[in-house]
């Protein structure tokens, strides 16, 4: 409880979804890489996998934002929450520009070198591209979560 | 141009107002306790609204909280 006391509602939650963030991460493209593509199963793997990552979404939710908004009190937004939003939201804009410019340069250096890292032009199909634009969206949040809470404690 | 700063003495008229909590300054100025600390901090210079709402909380001018200094 003594931890607690050391963060408000805000911190707590942000910590929460920053956590949620790499538990879902990880059980998404630990089960995503594991599939073949192309194969006959693939597209009811890959349905089996993203089920399982809303109920782990959903579970933990209730669970775990359940418990801090029990444990610490909530509270509106005020300017300050607004003001660190903000900084925070340009940080994972800016990180979301510099990996989408990162997968724009691999396609481009895998298109015309005809493989790059060990992955060929021919392993470039639509859903590896959606995946590689999906870790983007999960790592450009995780960098806004860490934003916002770098910022907090910067003002405590 | 110098540098700029404001300064403030929350802490100080929190406690000559019968040592206010900063749990109770944030309520009365309507924002959340962290951002209280964060003023008295000198960490964060709030709007000119939020500047104004801690000064009627504690029933004193503007000037008397917050203080602008311009360094050369």
């Amino acid at each position: 409880m003594n931890l607690f006391s050391n963060y408000s509602n805000r911190e707590l939650n942000i910590w929460g979804e920053l956590i949620l963030n790499i538990v879902v991460c990880f059980y998404f493209f630990n089960g995503v890489f594991q599939l073949m593509p192309g194969s006959d199963e693939y597209a009811a793997d890959l349905a089996e996998i993203i089920i399982g990552v809303v109920v782990i979404a959903v579970v933990y939710s209730i669970v775990v934002f359940g418990l801090i908004n029990i444990i610490t009190k909530a509270e509106a937004k005020d300017e300050m929450d607004r003001i660190i939003d903000v900084r925070s939201d340009k940080m994972g804009y800016i990180a979301m520009s510099v990996f989408v410019t990162l997968i724009m340069c691999f396609i481009i250096l895998t298109e015309s070198r005809g493989s790059v890292a060990s992955i060929g032009i021919s392993e470039m199909t639509p859903i590896f591209i959606a995946q590689l634009l999906l870790m983007t969206l999960v790592a450009s949040s995780t960098v806004k979560s860490l934003s916002r809470l770098y910022n907090y404690r910067k003002v405590m | 141009m110098g540098k700029q700063a404001t300064t403030n003495n929350v802490r100080r008229l929190r406690f000559d107002a019968d040592e206010m909590t900063q749990a109770d300054l944030a309520a009365k100025a309507d924002v959340t306790r962290q951002t209280i600390i964060a003023i008295e901090g000198g960490k964060y210079s709030p709007s000119l609204e939020l500047a104004f709402k801690i000064a009627h909380a504690f029933g004193v001018p503007l000037e008397s909280v917050f203080q602008y200094q311009d360094g050369e």
